[in-house]
């Protein structure tokens, strides 16, 4: 199974939420493969260090994360960014959302981990599916 | 609560400790057992009936062990707050 972690998942593991410990315990034992784009990491690192969370936390639980053996950070390169720019205007949604869910397209992920609402009318037209809990 | 230190080099047993169980069974893991292996709340243990009749207690190891101790040094955070602060900076966006 391939998943694409959007910031809604980041957060799910800070909250040591069971299926996200899970999804990533899988990750780690090499069943499942797990992409984050490198959008979601600024996201993230940009709300942890709002809340006072250091630089050299953030960077020590992303380098625990990156450390698995089937985890890649997805780099935005032009594929994604010009199929961002096109479901940001087809779907009207906003164009972080737009580069997670492309990340997921073009990195054939089974599943975007995420439970921003936005995401509902892409999963409804099938162009991605998404899991939330 | 009595502590025997057995700590002969031969011996196996490090520690002995007397405790008493709680109203639902509960028993508590003394401090200073806790604090030596970093003992924390809600962490998973196996219990094992041996066949002599001893109660083996045995902590189960978290394969991802060093990721939720990366986690918990963090200080309390509402992190369903923290979410939905970043769905309506991304909703600021699209208005």
């Amino acid at each position: 199974m391939y998943y694409c972690a959007d910031s809604w998942f980041v957060i799910k593991l800070f909250q040591e939420d069971e299926r996200a410990l899970n999804i990533i315990n899988d990750v780690r034992e090499g069943k499942d493969w797990l992409f984050i784009p490198f959008t979601v990491l600024a996201e993230t690192s940009k709300k942890f260090m709002q809340l006072g969370i250091s630089k050299k936390k953030i960077n020590e639980f992303f380098d625990i994360i990156e450390a698995y053996a089937k985890v890649r950070f997805v780099i935005l390169d032009k594929n994604i960014a010009n199929e961002a720019a096109t479901i940001s205007l087809t779907h009207k949604l906003p164009l972080l959302d737009a580069f997670v869910a492309a990340t997921s397209k073009i990195c054939e992920c089974h599943i975007l981990l995420s439970g921003d609402k936005d995401y509902t009318l892409l999963a409804k037209s099938k162009y991605i599916k998404v899991q939330s809990w | 609560m009595e502590q025997v230190i057995i700590s002969k080099n031969k011996s196996p047993v490090l520690w002995t400790y007397t405790v008493k169980t709680g109203k639902k069974g509960q028993i508590t893991i003394p401090k200073k057992i806790r604090d030596k292996f970093n003992i924390k709340k809600r962490d998973p243990f196996m219990i094992t009936l041996m066949s002599d009749g001893s109660i083996l207690l045995k902590r189960e190891t978290k394969k991802i062990d060093k990721l939720l101790e990366c986690i918990r040094a963090l200080p309390k955070i509402d992190w369903d707050k923290a979410w939905k602060e970043i769905e309506e900076e991304r909703h600021l966006e699209r208005s």
